[in-house]
């Protein structure tokens, strides 16, 4: 517990100016943040700190399943296996995904036994939406609201807790089919909060953070093509859901520091 | 071939009198280059006796040698027109020349056979085949030590395991497969051994890829070869004993000036061969794979550009290992980009 506090009051002393001077709605998300799903955040900073094993799941579309755009680099969930098998030394801890292309929430709530239950998981992580808000797919804003709470209540039903991401932010001209995802995403922002979910507002994340660390360039750097992160924003994704669960360490490859190079 | 052969026989002799009318009788050194024309067979296995047809190759066998690609062949016998050898340990296309004492002859290409390709673990592959053509999905479990693990050498990059998640639930379009990683730094047989269960029985893998040996053979673990033998073969049987199909990769190279605890590990690798070859495994061969052709595609470079440390493949290394496993799957595409294929580069 005071781990939280202490890495809240930092979050707080870091974030909250940058918010006030840049942008105010920002500051509202981060502070909801702090309160947000603190439950949920303590048992899982226990499980981390005790030694039973978990399974943790990852599932959701293409952009979890890593397919097709990273050039070789790990994916997301891939980057948290090394971060929990290796680096925080928990390998007996199983990281299981099973998200799929061009899967929306209607998709998982279809396979929720063998993508999810048959696994037993601690944790299930989901990152959505990219594809429910897709016109031709058809899931109203509304849809994809009951979908997500639908998946979250059979997630807690299984004795998981849920973690819900918000997708990265999409280049709207090249993908107007998919220009109303904000709305999605506002739904998305409501639903975690009513449900007391823990939340990577990964669009929010993409929106400002990332646009003041990569200036102009958050496409060209983060993505490889108008939909889909690159290697590199896989690592954003990555960093980020690391901060969410205060289990970010700026000295560890899997946040940003140096590779280890032995003699070879 | 054979054709072109005889074809290439008849002009020869007549291109060599012309040769000699012109020259008026001064001694080539030209003509008695050693010169090689046909391998009886020029596909064959390690260990296989081979004739090499050509001729001035005298008659003294220490004055000749045989090298396929860069390993220098066994000679049985020699005539001037025939020798006789044995086929080095190899693998792929190499080239063929002979030496008699200083002059090199050209060079024929020779193919080696698989062994394993061939005449092993055909059952296992068919079935494996039959999985990937099911609509089905399969659990794959993939265990080891550090390697299979992929922890801390590969610099963001994916290691095997997770390549081989992408050629199969991507670009195989199997999207409901599962691909487990149960592989933990440091780890033996022994460990594996433990903690079967937990690390594969619970998964109900149909098939079970397993990397091990560099750490069975570091002096401190204890680990006779003889165990290391007994513990494949419990593995080996405890996986087929849940109904899945073992795959099992020997380690790749070390450098072993930096890991001496280690020197020993070869034993180990041909402890594994032995073994996989009795039991009838599919069996990914990375240990000789990076001793031959790998040397050959990276010239003095293996260990330069495919190692993070003495013992650990980086990205690269890893690559390496998924491409050995498709291969031996029969899954590899070099088209695709897992299989070093060009990656796709949408708009952004």
């Amino acid at each position: 517990m005071s781990n939280v506090s202490i890495g809240n009051s930092i979050k707080r002393l870091i974030i909250v100016p940058i918010c006030v001077v840049f942008l105010s709605v920002l500051s509202s998300s981060t502070s909801q943040n702090n309160d947000f799903a603190r439950e949920d955040k303590s048992t899982i900073e226990s499980i981390i700190n005790e030694k039973e094993s978990i399974n943790w799941v990852f599932t959701g579309n293409s952009i979890t399943q890593g397919a097709k755009h990273t050039h070789g680099m790990r994916a997301y969930p891939e980057i948290f296996a090394e971060r929990i098998r290796w680096e925080m030394q928990r390998p007996y801890d199983v990281i299981i995904n099973t998200a799929i292309s061009g899967h929306t929430t209607q998709n998982i709530i279809n396979d929720f036994d063998r993508r999810v239950s048959r696994f037993n998981p601690k944790v299930v992580v989901l990152m959505i939406g990219t594809n429910d808000a897709a016109q031709d797919r058809n899931i109203t804003i509304e849809s994809f609201g009951n979908n997500l709470v639908a998946l979250i209540d059979r997630i807690r039903g299984i004795g998981a807790i849920p973690i819900v991401m918000s997708p990265n932010i999409i280049i709207t001209e090249k993908s107007p089919e998919r220009s109303r995802l904000y709305l999605y995403v506002e739904k998305m922002g409501q639903v975690v909060k009513t449900k007391n979910v823990i939340y990577v507002d990964n669009w929010s994340i993409w929106s400002t953070e990332l646009q003041q660390k990569y200036p102009g360039e958050v496409f060209k750097k983060l993505l490889n093509d108008p939909l889909h992160p690159n290697g590199y924003g896989h690592l954003e994704i990555a960093m980020a859901l690391f901060k969410e669960l205060s289990i970010f360490d700026l000295t560890a490859p899997t946040c940003g520091a140096p590779y280890y190079e032995g003699y070879h | 071939m054979s054709f072109f052969f005889i074809f290439w026989l008849f002009i020869f002799p007549s291109c060599s009198k012309d040769t000699d009318g012109i020259k008026d009788n001064i001694p080539d050194s030209e003509e008695l280059k050693p010169k090689i024309s046909l391998l009886i067979p020029n596909m064959a296995y390690n260990n296989d006796t081979i004739k090499v047809v050509g001729e001035n190759f005298g008659s003294r066998k220490t004055d000749v040698s045989l090298i396929f690609g860069e390993n220098s062949a066994k000679i049985a016998s020699v005539s001037d027109k025939l020798i006789t050898t044995i086929v080095p340990t190899g693998n792929g296309t190499v080239k063929i020349s002979v030496k008699v004492k200083d002059d090199i002859s050209n060079s024929l290409s020779f193919t080696y056979r698989k062994i394993i390709a061939d005449t092993t673990a055909d059952t296992d592959k068919e079935q494996i085949e039959v999985l990937l053509e099911s609509s089905d999905p399969v659990n794959w479990v993939f265990t080891g030590n550090s390697i299979t693990q992929g922890a801390k050498h590969t610099h963001g990059m994916r290691p095997y395991s997770d390549i081989f998640a992408e050629r199969i639930r991507w670009e195989m379009q199997r999207p409901y497969d599962v691909i487990i990683n149960t592989a933990i730094s440091g780890h033996t047989t022994q460990n594996i051994i433990n903690d079967f269960d937990r690390r594969v029985s619970r998964f109900n893998p149909k098939v079970v890829v397993l990397m091990i040996g560099t750490n069975d053979a570091a002096e401190d673990r204890n680990i006779s070869t003889e165990s290391f033998g007994n513990n494949l073969i419990a593995l080996i049987d405890g996986i087929r004993g849940i109904g899945a199909i073992p795959i099992v990769m020997s380690p790749n190279i070390i450098i072993t000036e930096k890991s001496p605890e280690r020197s020993r590990l070869y034993l180990y690798v041909e402890k594994m061969g032995q073994i996989v070859k009795t039991k009838n495994v599919i069996y990914v061969d990375n240990w000789s794979i990076w001793s031959t052709e790998l040397q050959q595609k990276y010239p003095g470079g293996v260990f330069k550009e495919l190692m993070n440390d003495p013992l650990h493949p980086n990205g690269y290394g890893h690559q390496e290992i998924a491409m050995a496993l498709f291969k031996a799957l029969s899954i590899f595409d070099s088209t695709a980009p897992t299989c070093g294929g060009v990656y796709h580069e949408g708009n952004h």
